[in-house]
């Protein structure tokens, strides 16, 4: 079952994630879909051949609309829709970690640029820095609370905001 | 966890900021995926106390203070709550296992690995702004719905809850590791935002000892199944 859910984590939480633009409603369906598949031995064999990933993604996706539905009605009491489309919510996400990025000072900027613009390892960033790696993690962990706090203060940071998209 | 999110929106902030920038970051979906693992494969466990003494049994609606609704079966998604227009109530659902989410009208018994989920309907009348969901099964022990209970070290808060004569849902299913046999799903109403140890200090006596709480109590008992 470990495999499977290795094999079919990111089609799953794709997936999901093509509905729910909040991580944390999208983790959520993951969460709950491994969860069923884990507990569920109807669902278990419900499915009838073809690739587990796409099947386990349909899923998702299903687990996902209706989540939003609920939501809808919970919050607005209306029959709920389709979800409109929207902008990748990952990227509105880098584009605020950039403006926030700017705001730093040079070597907390520079280690947003290589961790998470250049995509660099931990090892590797902190060897480009010169410092060491558990120094770099401990910056990183200041760096973390202060996007935190600058999103969550900043009016701009609707942006990344919750909405959802098809 | 994902529960407390769903309430939190300071957490829920939190987690967008930090899921986003593991996003980010190399390696960040092997990441997600062994930090979303433990939670599938070595789940925390969701806090099923057992109380003092409850005997259920002995309850009888005629001495509450509280009212106690007498089990009339499910009423439909959206019903009025049982033609007490002025009080709140809880409508119950099992949620089915078939891969696609269907909450569907719930009978007079459930299977033991079915989820639940609820709705409620609160009118403005009624004066409440404060929910607590929690089962009781025949050895006393307790079951919290809503809000969540997760880590012994806590002592959650009912959630806040809205007025209106609509149903509004309670947007998650739940699933609690229950045995066969009967237990009472209640819909604890309040104008206070109590705790749930302070409940099921409460409870000690029955359920005629939330009466010391104030609030509105709506019961409904069904058979769980194997």
């Amino acid at each position: 079952m470990e495999q499977i859910y290795r094999e079919t984590f990111q089609e799953v939480r794709g997936a999901a994630g093509s509905v729910l633009r909040e991580p944390a409603d999208r983790d959520a369906v993951v969460h709950e879909v491994f969860l069923e598949l884990l507990s569920s031995r109807d669902l278990r064999e419900s499915h009838r051949g073809g690739k587990l990933g796409a099947w386990l993604g349909a899923i998702a996706r299903h687990r996902a609309l209706d989540f939003v539905r609920r939501e809808g009605r919970l919050t607005e009491l209306s029959t709920s829709e389709e979800p409109a489309p929207g902008p990748d919510p990952l990227e509105d996400f880098r584009r605020e970690l950039v403006r926030f990025a700017t705001r730093l000072e040079p070597q907390r900027r520079r280690l947003v640029e290589l961790r998470y613009i250049a995509g660099m390892t931990q090892v590797e960033a902190a060897a480009a820095m010169g410092m060491s790696r558990s120094t770099l993690e401990d910056w990183e962990r200041q760096l973390k609370e202060s996007l935190h706090d600058f999103l969550a203060a900043d009016g701009d940071g609707k942006a990344v905001k919750p909405a959802v998209l098809t | 966890m994902f529960q407390h999110l769903r309430q939190c929106p300071r957490c829920r902030d939190r987690y967008r900021t930090y899921s986003s920038l593991e996003e980010l970051a190399p390696g960040g979906g092997e990441q997600a995926r062994e930090r979303l693992g433990r939670g599938v494969f070595r789940p925390a466990r969701r806090r099923a106390v057992w109380g003092v003494g409850l005997g259920l049994a002995t309850v009888c609606a005629a001495l509450l203070l509280v009212v106690v609704r007498p089990s009339d079966g499910f009423r439909a998604r959206g019903g009025s709550g049982g033609g007490a227009g002025e009080h709140p109530s809880l409508s119950i659902f099992r949620v089915a296992a078939d891969g696609v989410t269907r909450v569907q009208r719930a009978g007079s018994s459930m299977r033991a690995s079915e989820p639940l989920a609820f709705s409620f309907t609160n009118p403005a009348a009624a004066g409440y702004d404060h929910l607590m969901v929690f089962a009781v099964d025949g050895h006393g022990r307790v079951f919290w719905f809503w809000p969540a209970w997760e880590n012994p070290a806590d002592d959650p808060t009912a959630i806040v809850v809205s007025p209106g004569a609509q149903p509004m849902e309670l947007g998650e299913s739940i699933r609690h590791p229950l045995s066969p046999g009967r237990i009472t799903i209640y819909g604890f109403f309040s104008s206070q935002s109590h705790h749930v140890r302070q409940v099921e200090a409460a409870l000690g006596g029955g359920p005629a000892g939330l009466a010391a709480l104030g609030g509105y109590l709506w019961s409904e008992s069904l058979d769980v199944t194997p």
